[in-house]
């Protein structure tokens, strides 16, 4: 889905793809896990992130399906590749630029307390804000402070915010080829967009 | 200006950020059992700034701030909360301006943006130096910003060499 290729069908496919991926949380979950891999059979999956055979078959034939991921099916044990994804979504002049970096965070949401607090409470949309903060604090240039208040949140709930996105983003940022496009909160606050 | 564990002066006064209570309760818990033993070990009783307690104390019940035992820590003797800042002090008053001004300059906002609030390491630091209480300081933060704030502000004031900062994530990292 990296390439512009003009063709409406096409945007509104891969528009629903990635709208399903910010969904369920194990797909993400499993989608990036394959990114990061690179390469990857259904034996791996299973053992390393601990799921049953027929869900890892089901999930897989999904994300192929979706067009997320590749099955290669020249040897006898298939293998599956990650697709990496970017998707900007423009309403009325707000943007934002869907990308694995924030479909990793969906996918750890389940086993972490605090994006899962955050998503339960403020929303997806609350996530991907919370992510344009985060990188900033983790290259330098926002304090968590300033990141907690102008994302209204309680201080102490936004520090662990930010930490949870920051193993977020150590973990993708050299497996996920769109990591630049994601907006920088320290170019602008979120809520000062026209 | 970020210091190795080393390299920080025995009798150092230890002032801990909200983010370092925040890293060792996430995932693992463990992560807190070994701050203690590293605070017991080596005789430190981490200073909290007011603000930080209270943040902890604010935080929702589910997140991992509202689930941290700050309260047993001071009971126990590990963790004590610093007197209230004294705004009227000229050092304290000047040395929280300068961090402002850092932050604000860092995170590209202007200072109005930067409330006082978020200068309390280094209010409390500037305290605890100029009223002879400690003949130097490590900083203990999560935040670069602020570590980096807190020890230029302290510096620019004459309290040169008396101030070290020490990366949460890192000293987590060396002790479990």
């Amino acid at each position: 889905m990296s390439k512009a290729t003009g063709d409406p069908e096409r945007a509104i496919n891969g528009l629903m793809s990635v709208a399903q991926l910010l969904e369920e949380p194990r797909l993400a979950r499993l989608y990036t896990y394959i990114l990061r891999e690179g390469e990857v059979t259904i034996d791996e999956i299973v053992a390393d992130i601990d799921t049953p055979r027929t869900t890892a078959y089901a999930d897989t034939g999904t994300l192929v399906e979706l067009g997320v991921l590749t099955r290669d099916e020249a040897q006898k044990t298939h293998t599956y590749t990650g697709i990496p994804i970017t998707l900007t979504a423009n309403l009325d002049g707000d943007t934002y630029t869907i990308t694995p970096t924030l479909v990793e965070a969906i996918g750890r949401s389940p086993q972490d307390q605090d994006l899962d607090l955050l998503i339960e409470k403020h929303g997806m949309g609350k996530l991907a804000a919370a992510l344009t903060y985060a990188i900033p604090y983790v290259e330098g240039g926002m304090t968590e402070r300033l990141a907690a208040r102008e994302l209204n949140l309680q201080p102490a709930f936004g520090i662990a915010v930010l930490q949870a996105l920051r193993e977020v983003i150590l973990d993708m940022r050299e497996y996920d080829p769109y990591f630049d496009q994601i907006r920088n909160a320290r170019d602008k606050p979120v809520d000062e967009e026209a | 200006m970020q210091g190795t564990t080393e390299s920080i002066p025995e009798n150092a006064v230890w002032i801990a950020d909200s983010g370092v209570f925040i890293a060792c309760g996430r995932q693992q818990r463990n992560k807190y059992t070994a701050l203690e033993r590293f605070a017991q070990r080596n005789e430190i009783t981490f200073v909290i700034p007011q603000r930080v307690y209270e943040e902890l104390g604010g935080a929702p019940d589910r997140s991992t701030p509202g689930q941290t035992p700050i309260n047993s820590a001071i009971d126990t003797g590990w963790v004590t909360v610093a007197d209230e800042l004294d705004y009227t002090n000229p050092t304290v008053s000047s040395v929280m301006d300068g961090v402002r001004g850092f932050i604000a300059r860092e995170s590209n906002r202007s200072e109005d943006n930067i409330e006082k609030a978020d200068t309390a390491l280094g209010g409390v630091a500037a305290h605890l130096l100029e009223s002879g209480t400690a003949a130097s300081i490590c900083v203990l933060t999560t935040d670069d910003d602020a570590g980096n704030g807190v020890v230029t502000a302290i510096e620019a004031h004459g309290f040169d060499g008396q101030i070290t900062f020490k990366d949460g994530f890192e000293l987590i990292a060396e002790i479990t």
